[in-house]
């Protein structure tokens, strides 16, 4: 697992941490099944406090992308995990949400929404 | 017991300084930075917490303890770093093994011995030939040898350069990695604290500002900044303490009055900022 | 117990510093008996032993060492005892070897037996001066402490002085003579409210 924290970026640690253990278990960088640091043992690496790495894993098993096995220590639940696909469902609803937003105030109509959708569609499936 | 340290409306009085009504704890397991300019109190709370000098009032607990009736059990288990070494000058490392043999009864000579090589201080050496960084190294040696559950430090970093803070952070994370062992630690060096304390304790005058999670007491407050006409009476009463220079002012603001005046510019403080301006603040500066 | 016998061994250590301060004594007072002074070795040693006694608590001063005090899970009723026993323990074997040295260089035949009682009147005068002496150097520290001992002897001399005036001295000698109990007794009561005293003060003492 990999983290990099910049003290400048005005993001608050624990959001980084966050995000950056999110994009990397959606990569598929660490796999499902995976085990996390310890909470004291990554505080301790990263220099931060204990309170913080407890915040990190506590929202993020809320949200579905680890489990805490008690007494065993945190693991990554895989893309199919079903609290992670329900969460990644909402995501994307409220991303819809407001792209749908953003097209009504450049004054798109639905099926022009949906041909940039399907034009960005196939761009991701190039990459 | 959860709490490593509970205290309860503590005081004591001096000819012209007052520490009043101090509470606040130390859940087990996690480190508390204690901050505040010189004099704010901060050598005082701890000499009570360990009963070296008497209350005026209030309770203390460690280890869910009464301070004063068990005084004996809770220092078998903890570990006190001042910013100044305790022994006698004359004595070596070795004759300070012999001393702390006699005083704990848990005493590790082995742990001691261990500790004094990872350190690399030599055990023949007296205490005066040490540098500063050396005695500090030499306080923890003798801390963690008697299996303390707490560590007190009282300004340990002043004197010292970055390396030897740097060694001194690793090895306070290290010391909570099992989650049973807590910290305290006093400094005025809140760049330490910055990163690795769990919770601040703020004291000012006597005192107490704020008790309770560090990123919740950075959070509480905004640095604001702004023009000289921005400096109004009204923006004035809001802050805590400020600085006026040729062009504008800087000062320090709880984060709930800082959105009441949005034509300033509000940014997460630094620890050392929210210190100095609340004692500006306090001091009529 | 234990933990005072701990205490005691730690002002050995305590005084590690100073360890040849107190055989200097001895080595002056042989040098006094070679070139042939008739000296009493025991008054002699008994009165250099009253500074020497300043030493653990001038050390601990110096390196405010009630720092340490207040750190170790020991009573400070503890520490108090063990300094009381480590005073009394080096002044009996201060007083014994002075006796030795005072016997073998006496030049008169001595009775044993009035010779020790004597000297165990010095001894315990001795020990009564200290008693006053301990409280003193706990509650004001050796800078002004150390004065304190001179109110009894000043006192004791006043004493003497008065009983040699009205040509008592003599009948007062005997009648301690005849009741020499009183003298260890006195001594014993003298040293244990001195312990008293010292508890109470180093209690209240703010390290």
């Amino acid at each position: 697992m990999k983290i990099t924290l910049s003290n400048f970026s005005g993001i608050p640690i624990y959001e980084q941490i966050k995000e950056q253990i999110k994009s990397q278990i959606l990569s598929g960088e660490l796999k499902e099944g995976d085990k996390l640091p310890s909470l004291r043992e990554l505080a301790r690496d990263l220099r931060i406090s204990v309170l913080t790495t407890t915040r990190v894993y506590t929202e993020l098993e809320k949200e579905g992308f680890i489990t805490n096995i008690q007494g065993r220590g945190c693991y990554v639940l895989g893309e199919g995990s079903e609290l992670l696909k329900e969460h990644m469902l909402r995501e994307m609803e409220r991303n819809l949400s407001d792209a749908l937003k953003a097209a009504k105030i450049a004054g798109l109509n639905i099926s022009e929404v949906h041909q940039a959708l399907d034009l960005m569609n196939e761009d991701k499936q190039d990459e | 017991m959860s709490d490593a340290i509970n205290v309860k409306n503590i005081s004591k009085i001096y000819p012209g300084f007052e520490l009043k009504d101090i509470s606040f704890n130390l859940p087990k397991g996690y480190i508390m930075g204690f901050i505040g300019p010189n004099g704010a109190g901060k050598t005082t709370t701890i000499k009570l917490i360990l009963n070296m000098i008497q209350r005026a009032g209030g309770t203390i607990e460690v280890f869910g303890l009464d301070n004063i009736a068990y005084d004996a059990e809770i220092k078998e288990h903890t570990g006190v770093v001042f910013d100044n070494h305790y022994f006698l000058d004359e004595w070596t490392l070795n004759d300070i093994n012999r001393v702390m043999a006699l005083f704990f009864s848990n005493w590790q000579s082995s742990i001691y011995r261990e500790k004094l090589e990872q350190y690399q201080l030599n055990p023949a050496k007296k205490v005066k030939e040490l540098s500063k960084g050396m005695r500090l190294k030499l306080m923890l040696a003798v801390a963690f040898s008697h299996d303390a559950k707490l560590l007190i430090l009282d300004e340990p970093t002043s004197g010292l350069d970055p390396v030897a803070r740097d060694e001194l952070l690793e090895t306070l994370a290290k010391f909570i990695q099992d989650g049973e062992r807590s910290v305290l630690f006093s400094t005025h060096i809140t760049s330490d604290l910055e990163k690795i304390a769990d919770y601040i304790t703020f004291i000012n005058n006597g005192r107490l500002i704020f008790t309770g999670i560090k990123d919740e007491f950075i959070d509480s407050f905004r640095l604001v900044k702004g023009g000289k006409e921005d400096l109004t009476p009204d923006v004035k009463a809001h802050l805590i303490g400020y600085r006026e220079y040729d062009s504008g002012f800087e000062g320090i603001m709880y984060t709930e009055y800082a959105t009441l005046f949005p034509n300033l510019l509000a940014e997460k403080s630094s620890i050392d900022n929210i210190i100095v301006f609340t004692y500006k603040g306090t001091n009529g500066l | 117990m234990k933990n005072i016998l701990n205490a005691l061994r730690f002002n050995f250590i305590l005084v590690k510093p100073y360890l040849r301060y107190y055989l200097l004594g001895f080595v002056v007072v042989f040098f006094f008996k070679i070139m042939g002074s008739e000296i009493d070795a025991v008054s002699f040693m008994l009165f250099m032993l009253l500074s020497t006694h300043l030493y653990p608590f001038q050390l601990e001063e110096k390196n405010d060492l009630y720092r340490l005090y207040g750190i170790v899970p020991i009573k400070r009723s503890v520490l108090i005892f063990g300094r009381y026993l480590f005073i009394i323990l080096i002044s009996l074997i201060d007083w014994i070897l002075a006796m030795i040295l005072e016997y073998s260089f006496s030049k008169s035949a001595m009775n044993i037996s009035d010779y020790l009682l004597s000297s165990l009147f010095i001894f315990s005068i001795f020990l009564i001066l200290t008693a006053f002496e301990i409280p003193g150097l706990f509650k004001l520290g050796v800078i002004k402490g150390r004065w304190i001992v001179y109110i009894p002897l000043v006192l004791m001399f006043i004493i003497v002085f008065l009983a040699d005036t009205f040509h008592i001295l003599e009948s007062g000698t005997n009648w301690i003579t005849a009741n020499f109990w009183l003298v260890p007794t006195v001594t014993i009561l003298v040293l244990l409210f001195s312990v008293t005293l010292s508890v109470r003060i180093f209690n209240r003492k703010e390290f």
